[in-house]
């Protein structure tokens, strides 16, 4: 683990590296060029062979010609998602408790990405519908980021930063090491949630990778929230046992879930093995017979009156699910509205 | 370089075809006991690379307690020569496998090779193109020799106006519509540091670019601070006007990463540079708001940024001496044709692994 103010520095000269189309490297024995169509050093100056590059450069590379391309191909646009996923993984990993804003420091990146993939920029999460012929589901991929905890902090949960940094449905309000799903579209077998309207509040309009603020920070989702129980299956706290109840029927499922402390303040007894929450199932998939996915765990807000608000507590995975399990609850379960803050 | 001894054995007329697998070679042997073989691309590097492979190893301890070393050079010779060292042959590569680690030095035609396991050292031998065998490379015992600034200039240019810079083209235009003055539309930083002539250094700060009619180009700056904020040098709302009158380049709190990468800018031509500690006023948050939004065009719109990759501060600079003879690549020869020899993390080894980048911290991140 690298210490704070190195994080910082270390990721703002990842930026200068990546966004600067021609570089100088003054190094220990010669001078190293970079520009998109070379590659060279004072002793090998009309290019150097495409073999002494190692792993990290060739990536760096790839990523470089991606940010300063003119028109797109979808193989830049899947690198430019696995920059994004990097950077965002990178980041989180080092222990900025005393740092500034997450998104303040990864604004140059942002604004690169969004210059080319010209999708809005929403708090850390990319809106796709803004952009003809890109697929549109995606943001229900994207909503579900998994975050943890650095061996480095002792086992304590990821924490909600206290003052407002982002809306709860974004990485960027969490205090611990995210990871990004891939931007894969996923097909529903049977559609779980649809998304009525998103936006974030700039706290500058002008600053559209900039930070945000509270007021106007919404997503709002139609969906079937479905109450479930979570016992802990093990001493560890992500593995559980879930199980959701209704006059339909019953279903349980094997459940992966963030290691954050919202989600433990859930729970419902005093050592804290069982969590009682309502969950939204966000994408699924029948890799083997069985229905896999992922969903959030939400949390009423608790400040407002209106049943419909909502925070995201975390993320859950699960797998093991039979499908007629799956149909006798889920299908007869009502729709409703929610807003997600 | 590579020694007489590997020349020889490798590279002599005729070696290539000769070669069997299965046969043995004292490479870590000549390479011990020879101490002008220390510099050797290909021996000393397997040899480096097989101490590093095995040093933690439970052999290299058993085999240090039995011969009770003092030094390690001493260790070298009495440990390192008895490992076996056997050739393979594959196609178009030969291995030497030492134990569980193996040096592989390949014929490589520019391809790129994946999957090859990471604990082979690869040697990269490139074709050398007819025109590239006359031109030798001049270089100087300094970065800061007219030489490294004049190669700087030709990628420069090369990049500006090359038709093999078909990628670059985009920065081409941007400069030629600057020199034209055609380039009312294009981006340039709210504020720049003017650092005069090579005949005329004076330094100033251009408070408004628009106001002043600045059109750029101007360099960028990265480097590494290593001192507490409150000591930098840096614009704040007291001495704004003094910065727009004139810059004392005599002023401590200058660093000397700051002078070289004004010197620099100066000879490559161009009058402005970039350093946010001076271009954004550090006691005007709103500032920072105003010019933070516009970081990423002004990476973008540079017209070179100059890396400090070797300083862990700014007190190092940029420039630094060097040997001229130890960096030419060496050419190798096989049947008839000529090669480069390279090591093949020269990229990562010379930039990504300096101060400024410390490669890894990316890969930290990784699960």
């Amino acid at each position: 683990m690298i210490s704070t103010i190195n994080a910082v520095q270390k990721l703002t000269r990842f930026a200068e590296r990546m966004l600067t189309p021609r570089i100088l490297h003054f190094a220990k024995e010669q001078i190293f060029w970079q520009c998109p169509g070379l590659t060279a050093c004072e002793s090998s100056p009309s290019s150097l062979p495409v073999g002494v590059y190692g792993a990290d450069t060739k990536l760096e590379l790839k990523w470089r010609r991606a940010l300063h391309q003119d028109r797109l191909t979808d193989l830049d646009t899947a690198d430019l998602n696995a920059i994004w996923q990097h950077i965002v993984r990178s980041y989180t990993s080092c222990n900025l408790t005393f740092s500034g804003d997450k998104l303040i420091a990864l604004s140059g990146i942002a604004t690169a990405m969004q210059r080319g993939l010209e999708e809005k920029f929403l708090a850390g999460l990319w809106d796709a519908t803004t952009v003809q012929d890109r697929p549109l589901a995606d943001l229900g991929d994207q909503l579900c980021w998994t975050a943890k905890t650095g061996k480095k902090i002792n086992g304590s949960p990821c924490v909600r930063y206290k003052d407002y940094r982002a809306p709860s449905w974004s990485w960027a309000s969490l205090d611990g090491i995210v990871t990004l799903r891939d931007r894969i579209i996923e097909r529903n077998p049977i559609p779980t949630f649809e998304i009525k309207a998103v936006s974030v509040t700039l706290q500058d309009e002008v600053w559209v990778t900039g930070p945000v603020k509270a007021e106007g920070s919404r997503l709002e989702l139609r969906v079937q929230t479905l109450p479930m129980e979570f016992k802990a299956t093990s001493r560890e706290w992500h593995r559980w046992e879930a199980r959701c109840t209704s006059v339909d029927g019953e279903f349980t499922f094997d459940a992966l879930m963030d290691d954050f402390d919202e989600v433990k303040s859930m729970s419902g007894d005093t050592d804290g093995s069982t969590i009682l929450a309502e969950v939204v199932i966000l994408a699924c998939d029948v890799p083997d017979g069985s229905y896999a996915g992922h969903g959030l765990v939400l949390k009423q807000y608790e400040q407002g009156t209106d049943t419909c608000m909502y925070t995201r507590a975390g993320c859950v995975a699960f797998s093991g699910l039979a499908k007629g399990q799956w149909q006798d609850v889920v299908e007869r379960s009502a729709w409703r509205d929610i807003v997600l803050l | 370089m590579i020694c007489g001894r590997c020349r020889a054995e490798f590279f002599a007329p005729g070696t290539w075809t000769t070669l069997r697998s299965g046969q043995r070679f004292d490479i870590l042997r000549w390479a011990c006991e020879v101490p002008e073989h220390k510099h050797c691309t290909l021996c000393s590097t397997v040899l480096k690379d097989t101490i590093a492979a095995l040093d933690t190893s439970q052999n290299t301890t058993d085999a240090l307690s039995k011969n009770q070393p003092t030094s390690n050079w001493q260790r070298d010779v009495k440990v390192w020569p008895q490992l076996p060292v056997k050739v393979e042959r594959r196609t178009g590569r030969l291995s030497f496998i030492v134990g569980p680690y193996s040096a592989d030095f390949i014929l490589q035609d520019g391809s790129d090779f994946n999957g090859i396991s990471l604990k082979a050292r690869l040697f990269i031998m490139s074709p050398r193109s007819r025109g590239s065998e006359e031109a030798s490379v001049n270089l100087g015992s300094s970065t800061e020799c007219d030489g490294s600034i004049q190669q700087a200039k030709d990628w420069l240019q090369a990049c500006n106006s090359s038709p093999e810079h078909a990628e670059c083209a985009f920065m081409a235009r941007n400069q030629t519509r600057r020199s034209q003055g055609s380039g009312d539309d294009l981006f340039v930083p709210t504020r720049l540091l003017d650092v005069g002539t090579t005949e005329k250094p004076e330094i100033r700060l251009v408070g408004d670019t628009k106001k002043e009619g600045v059109q750029g180009p101007y360099t960028t700056l990265s480097h590494m601070w290593g001192i507490p904020m409150g000591d930098r040098f840096q614009l704040t709302n007291e001495n704004y006007e003094q910065f727009c009158r004139r810059i004392d380049i005599t002023d401590p709190k200058l660093t000397l990463t700051f002078r070289h990468g004004m010197e620099v800018t100066r000879r490559i031509g161009v009058r402005y540079l970039w350093i946010d500690s001076i271009c954004i006023n550090q006691g005007d948050d709103a500032d920072f708001v105003r010019e933070s939004t516009k970081m990423e065009e002004i990476y973008r719109n540079s017209y070179c940024n100059i890396a400090a990759v070797d300083s862990e501060n700014g007190s190092q600079g940029l420039f630094r001496s060097r040997s001229p003879e130890d960096l030419p690549p060496d050419i190798v020869k096989f049947d008839g044709r000529s090669y480069t020899f390279l090591r093949p993390d020269l990229w990562d080894q010379q930039v990504l692994s300096g101060p400024l980048y410390s490669r890894g911290w990316v890969l930290q991140g990784k699960p």
